[in-house]
C-alpha cells in the first residue's frame, strides 16, 4: 500500500508530457515554415 | 576590454561569491552543510538543477553548434523530461523516505556496503576528472581570445568557487546558483536583442529566420532512422533518456540539489520545473547562435574562429595557401551579403525569389567547402591543432561586436556558468567522500562538528584537485573528449546498479556487486578493443554506446548470477 502511494502519477507529469509534445509540434511548424 | 567591462565583471563575480559565503555561513551540522537543512523550496531546487547542468561550455559551444550545424542539437534533450518523470516517481520518494545524504547510501540499504562503496568510488573518479574540466574548458577559450594567463584564470576561478562552497556547503551552492542563473539568462536575453538590433535595417526577425532557413540552419527535427546521424528525434528520446537518467538519478552532483528539497513534493516540483523549461532554454540558446550566424552573413568573419589554429598555420609552410582561402572567403562573403540583402528586399515585397535563394545556397556550399579546406590545412600544419572552432564563434561575437559594458556582462555569464557547475561538482565530491567513505568506513563515531569540519576540508581538497587538473589540462590533447569518455565508461555500470536496485527486487547484494565489477571490466576491454587502439575518427564504436552497454551488462549478469546462486542454494 505504502509502495503504491510512493509511486503515484501526478497531474504535473501529464503537464510535462503535454508541454514537451507541444514544443516538438511548435518546432515542427517552425521547421516547415522556415526550412 | 574597457574599464567598464572590468567593473561589471569584477562586481558581478565578487558580489555573488561574497554574498553567497556571508548569507550561508555557520553550518552547525552535517544535514545543514550537505542538505541545506532540507529547507530548499522547489523553485530553488529547479534553478539549481538547471544551473548545475549548464556549464560554461554550454554557453560557449551551443551557439557555435547552431552556427555550424543548425538547430538540430535541441533533439538531444527530448529524453530529459521523460527521465525527470521517472526520477520523480521512483527515485525521489525512496531517497527521501530513507533520508539519505548521498544516493550511494541507498545502495547499502538495498544491497550492501561494498556495492555502495563501489558506486561511490566510480562516481568520485568520474566526477573528479570532469570538475577540473568545467574550470579548464572556458579558461582555455577565454585565455586564447583575451590573452589572459590560462593558469592564473584557473586559479582565480577555482579559488572564488572554493570560498563560498567551503563556507556554506549546499546552501551556498543553491543560493549562488539562483543569482548565477539570473545573470546567465539576463545576459543571454540581452545578447539576443543586441544581435537583432545590429542586423541591417531591412532585416527583421522573421527575415533572419528565413535567411537561416535558406542556409539549412532551421532543420530542427530529424525523424530519420539513419544510424550515422548523431542527433535525431529517436536518438534524443532513447539516448537522451538514458543519459539524463544516469546524470540526474545517480550522479550526486545533481541528486544533492533535489535531496536538499523541503519535502518529496518540493524536490519533485523542482525536477518538473527543469522538465518544463530545459527544452525551451536549449532552443533559445541555439536561437542565439542562429542569430549570430545571420548577423555574420553581413560581416567579414574569419575562416576559422580558433585564434590558436590561425597562429599555428601562419608559422607553417601552409600560410600562403591559407591566406588564399581567406581571400576566396572574403569574395564569397561579399557576394553572399549582397545576394542575401537582395533576397530580403524581395521577401519584404512578398516575393520568394527562387533564383536568389538558389544563389545563396550555392554560395553557402562554396563557403562550407572553403571552411573544410581550411580545417584540412590547419590539421596538416600541426596534427595536434584542433580544427573544430564552434567553441570560439560566440566569444568572437561577444568580443568584437558587443557594446562596452556588455562584454563584461557576457564574460560574467560564462564565468558564472563555470562556477555554478564546478561548485556543485566539488560540493558533491566532498559530500560523497565524507558520507560514503570517511564517515562510513574510517571515522564512524565522531561529533557533528567534526564531520562539518571534514566536509569543509574535503571541499577544499577537491577544489584544489580541480584547479590542479585544470592547470595540467594542456597536457592532454583532447581533454573534453577524454572526460566524456571517462564519464561514459563509468555511467553505464552506475546506472545499471541503480536500475536493478529500483526495479529488479529479485537481484540481491552479491549478484549485483559481481555483475558491476564484471560490467566495469568488460567496458574497459570493449573500450580498449573497439575505441582506444583505433585512430580518432576510425573507432569501431562511438563511446556514447558504452553507457548503454554498461547498463545492459550489469542487468543481465546480475540476474544470471542471482539465478545460479538461487539454484545452488536450492540444491544445498
Amino acid at each position: 500500500m505504502e509502495e503504491k502511494k510512493l509511486r503515484s502519477w501526478k497531474r504535473n507529469y501529464t503537464l510535462v508530457l503535454v508541454m514537451n509534445a507541444l514544443y516538438i509540434l511548435i518546432f515542427y511548424f517552425i521547421m516547415q515554415y522556415f526550412s | 576590454m574597457q574599464v567598464i567591462d572590468w567593473v561589471v565583471l569584477i562586481i558581478t563575480l565578487f558580489f555573488i561569491v561574497f554574498y553567497g559565503a556571508w548569507k550561508t555561513r555557520g553550518s552547525k551540522n552535517v544535514q545543514d552543510y550537505i542538505l541545506g537543512n532540507n529547507e530548499t523550496p522547489w523553485y530553488t531546487v529547479g534553478i539549481s538543477v538547471m544551473a548545475t547542468q549548464a556549464s560554461a561550455i554550454t554557453f560557449l559551444s551551443t551557439p557555435g553548434q547552431a552556427f555550424n550545424d543548425g538547430m538540430g542539437f535541441v533533439q538531444f534533450y527530448f529524453g530529459l523530461p521523460l527521465a525527470m518523470i521517472i526520477i520523480c516517481i521512483t527515485f525521489i520518494p525512496i531517497y527521501h523516505r530513507l533520508k539519505v545524504y548521498t544516493v550511494y547510501e541507498f545502495l547499502e540499504q538495498r544491497f550492501d556496503l561494498k556495492t555502495r562503496s563501489l558506486a561511490a568510488i566510480l562516481f568520485l573518479i568520474q566526477r573528479g576528472f570532469s570538475t577540473g574540466i568545467t574550470i579548464y574548458a572556458p579558461a582555455i577559450v577565454l585565455s586564447s581570445i583575451l590573452g589572459w594567463n590560462l593558469n592564473l584564470m584557473n586559479i582565480v576561478i577555482g579559488i572564488l568557487i572554493i570560498i563560498y562552497t567551503m563556507t556554506g556547503g549546499t546552501k551556498a551552492v543553491n543560493v549562488t546558483q539562483k543569482q548565477q542563473m539570473f545573470i546567465i539568462m539576463s545576459g543571454m536575453f540581452i545578447a539576443f536583442f543586441i544581435i537583432l538590433s545590429l542586423l541591417p535595417k531591412e532585416v527583421s526577425f522573421n527575415n533572419a529566420l528565413q535567411i537561416a532557413g535558406v542556409n539549412d540552419k532551421m532543420n530542427i527535427l530529424d525523424f530519420s532512422l539513419d544510424k550515422e546521424k548523431r542527433y535525431t528525434v529517436w536518438t534524443g528520446l532513447t539516448g537522451g533518456l538514458f543519459l539524463a537518467l544516469s546524470y540526474f538519478g545517480t550522479d550526486q552532483s545533481q541528486a544533492q540539489r533535489y535531496l536538499s528539497g523541503k519535502s518529496v513534493r518540493e524536490s519533485q516540483m523542482g525536477l518538473v520545473f527543469n522538465a518544463l523549461l530545459k527544452v525551451p532554454m536549449q532552443f533559445f540558446i541555439l536561437l542565439v547562435g542562429i542569430m549570430v550566424y545571420v548577423f555574420f552573413q553581413f560581416q567579414s568573419v574569419p575562416i576559422n574562429f580558433n585564434p590558436n589554429s590561425k597562429a599555428s598555420i601562419e608559422k607553417s609552410v601552409y600560410a600562403s595557401d591559407y591566406k588564399k582561402l581567406e581571400g576566396e572567403l572574403v569574395d564569397i562573403a561579399s557576394e553572399k551579403k549582397e545576394v542575401t540583402l537582395a533576397y530580403v528586399n524581395q521577401l519584404n515585397i512578398e516575393t520568394d525569389n527562387k533564383v536568389l535563394k538558389n544563389r545563396i545556397i550555392a554560395l553557402g556550399e562554396k563557403e562550407k567547402t572553403l571552411r573544410e579546406d581550411a580545417k584540412v590545412l590547419i590539421s596538416k600544419a600541426n596534427k595536434k591543432n584542433k580544427t573544430t572552432d564552434s567553441d570560439y564563434v560566440f566569444i568572437h561575437f561577444i568580443i568584437h561586436y558587443l557594446p562596452k559594458g556588455f562584454i563584461g556582462l557576457l564574460l560574467a555569464v560564462i564565468i558564472c556558468a563555470a562556477m555554478s557547475s564546478t561548485a556543485a561538482g566539488i560540493n558533491s565530491l566532498a559530500s560523497t567522500t565524507v558520507i560514503d567513505i570517511y564517515k562510513r568506513n574510517i571515522k564512524t563515531e565522531k561529533s557533528e562538528a567534526h564531520f562539518v569540519k571534514a566536509s569543509k576540508g574535503f571541499t577544499l581538497l577537491w577544489g584544489m584537485i580541480a584547479i590542479l587538473f585544470a592547470c595540467f589540462g594542456t597536457l592532454f590533447e583532447n581533454l573534453i573528449q577524454f572526460v566524456n569518455i571517462i564519464g561514459s565508461i563509468f555511467y553505464g555500470t552506475i546506472l545499471g546498479i541503480f536500475l536493478v536496485a529500483f526495479y529488479i527486487k529479485y537481484v540481491k547484494a552479491q549478484a549485483i556487486f559481481w555483475a558491476a565489477v564484471f560490467s566495469q571490466i568488460a567496458i574497459f576491454i570493449i573500450y580498449y578493443l573497439a575505441i582506444y587502439i583505433f585512430p580518432p575518427g576510425k573507432e569501431k564504436l562511438s563511446y556514447l554506446w558504452l553507457n548503454f552497454i554498461g547498463v545492459i551488462i550489469t542487468i543481465i549478469v546480475s540476474v544470471t548470477v542471482q539465478y545460479f546462486r538461487n539454484s545452488n542454494t536450492k540444491q544445498q
